[in-house]
C-alpha cells in the first residue's frame, strides 16, 4: 500500500468518525420519528410475509396439479392415442385442471395407483 | 458493516415457516435500526431540511418493506439507498416546480403580493438544532454541502455507509465508472476544502 492510499484511508476514517459523532447527538423528536417509521415498515413487512406465506399451499397445489396432468398424459397417450385425443381423455384432463381442491392433487400417488388398477382390470 | 451481522442472523435462523417469518422481520428491524440515523443525515445533507429528510427516509423504509422484504437481506442496503436517492431526486423536482410556480405568481402579481413562501410552514431545523449540527462537524458539514449533489451522495454512500462500488452504482442508478469518478472528485474537493482542519485531514 503506497502513501497516497494510506492517506486516503486515514482521511476516510477521520471523515467517518466526524460523521458518526454528528449523528450520535440526534434529538429525541427525530429518533422518535425514525422509530415510528421503522415500526410502520415492520408492520407492512409482517403483512406482506403473511400474504406470501398463505399463497404457498396454492403454489404447491398448482405445481402438483401440473405434474399430475403431465404424468397422466404420459401414461394415457401410448395406450389410447389414435390420431386425435379421445373425448373421454380430454374430459378427464379438463376435469383435473378445473379441480380446485388442493388435497385432491396432493394425493398423487393414490391417483396413479388407481389409474394403474383401472388399466389392469 | 451491517451485512456481516445480518448474515449471521440469517445463518442462525431456525427452521420452520413461523421461525423464518420472525427471522426476516428481525433482520429487517435490525437493518433499519442500523441505517436509520445515517440515512437521515445523508438525506438531510442533500435536501438541507430535517423534516423533509425525515419524510424521505420514512417513505423509503415503507417502500423497502412493501416491495423488497423477500429479497435477500444482503441486497437491502443498495435497494434502500436506491429508493432514497429516487425520493431525493423527486424532492428536487418538486422544489424546482414549486419555484417555477411561485416565480410565475410573483411575476404576475408583482412584488406587492408578497412572497408566497411565507405562507408555507417553516420546516427547517430550529436554532438550537442548527447550532448542534454546526458544532458537531462544522467544517466537514459545510464542505459536504458545497459538493455537487451526486458527488456528495456517492461519497457518503462509499465512505460512510460502506457500500462498495457496485452497490453504490445500484443505489445511484449509474455505472461503476461514474461512481469512481464522482467519488474521486469528491475526495479531492473535500481534501482541498478541509486542508486547514486538522481534525479531518490529520495534519500536525
Amino acid at each position: 500500500m503506497n502513501d497516497m492510499e494510506q492517506s486516503e484511508i486515514e482521511f476516510r476514517r477521520r471523515v467517518k468518525e466526524q460523521l458518526d459523532a454528528g449523528i450520535s447527538g440526534l434529538d429525541e423528536a427525530a429518533l422518535a420519528r425514525l422509530r415510528a417509521a421503522r415500526e410502520q415498515a415492520l408492520a407492512i413487512a409482517r403483512a406482506k410475509q403473511r400474504i406470501t406465506d398463505n399463497r404457498q399451499p396454492f403454489r404447491l397445489g398448482f405445481a402438483m396439479a401440473a405434474m399430475l396432468v403431465a404424468v397422466m398424459t404420459w401414461r394415457l397417450l401410448p395406450t389410447h392415442w389414435s390420431g386425435s385425443p379421445p373425448g373421454d381423455m380430454t374430459d378427464d384432463l379438463e376435469m383435473l385442471i378445473a379441480e380446485d381442491e388442493v388435497d385432491f392433487y396432493a394425493d398423487m400417488e393414490f391417483l396413479i395407483w388407481l389409474e394403474q388398477q383401472d388399466h389392469a382390470s | 458493516m451491517y451485512a456481516t451481522t445480518v448474515g449471521v442472523l440469517i445463518h442462525a435462523g431456525a427452521a420452520g415457516s413461523g421461525a423464518t417469518i420472525l427471522d426476516k422481520i428481525t433482520q429487517l428491524n435490525f437493518f433499519l435500526a442500523q441505517i436509520e440515523r445515517r440515512s437521515l443525515r445523508i438525506a438531510e445533507l442533500a435536501v438541507r431540511q430535517r423534516e423533509d429528510a425525515l419524510d424521505l427516509v420514512q417513505e423509503s423504509m415503507l417502500k423497502l418493506a412493501e416491495k423488497y422484504v423477500n429479497k435477500p437481506a444482503e441486497q437491502w442496503a443498495p435497494l434502500f439507498y436506491r429508493i432514497l436517492q429516487s425520493k431525493i431526486r423527486d424532492w428536487y423536482r418538486r422544489q424546482a416546480a414549486r419555484g417555477r410556480i411561485f416565480g410565475a405568481l410573483k411575476e404576475y402579481f408583482g412584488d406587492d403580493a408578497g412572497d408566497p413562501l411565507h405562507l408555507v410552514e417553516d420546516t427547517s431545523p430550529g436554532p438550537v438544532r442548527r447550532l448542534e449540527i454546526e458544532q458537531a462537524t462544522p467544517a466537514l458539514a459545510e464542505a459536504l454541502r458545497r459538493l455537487p449533489l451526486r458527488q456528495q451522495q456517492v461519497f457518503l454512500l462509499r465512505a460512510w455507509e460502506g457500500l462498495d462500488v457496485q452497490q453504490t452504482a445500484i443505489a445511484m442508478k449509474c455505472g461503476t465508472g461514474s461512481v469512481k469518478t464522482h467519488y474521486h472528485r469528491a475526495l479531492q474537493t473535500l481534501r482541498e476544502l478541509l486542508q486547514d482542519h486538522r481534525e479531518v485531514c490529520g495534519h500536525e
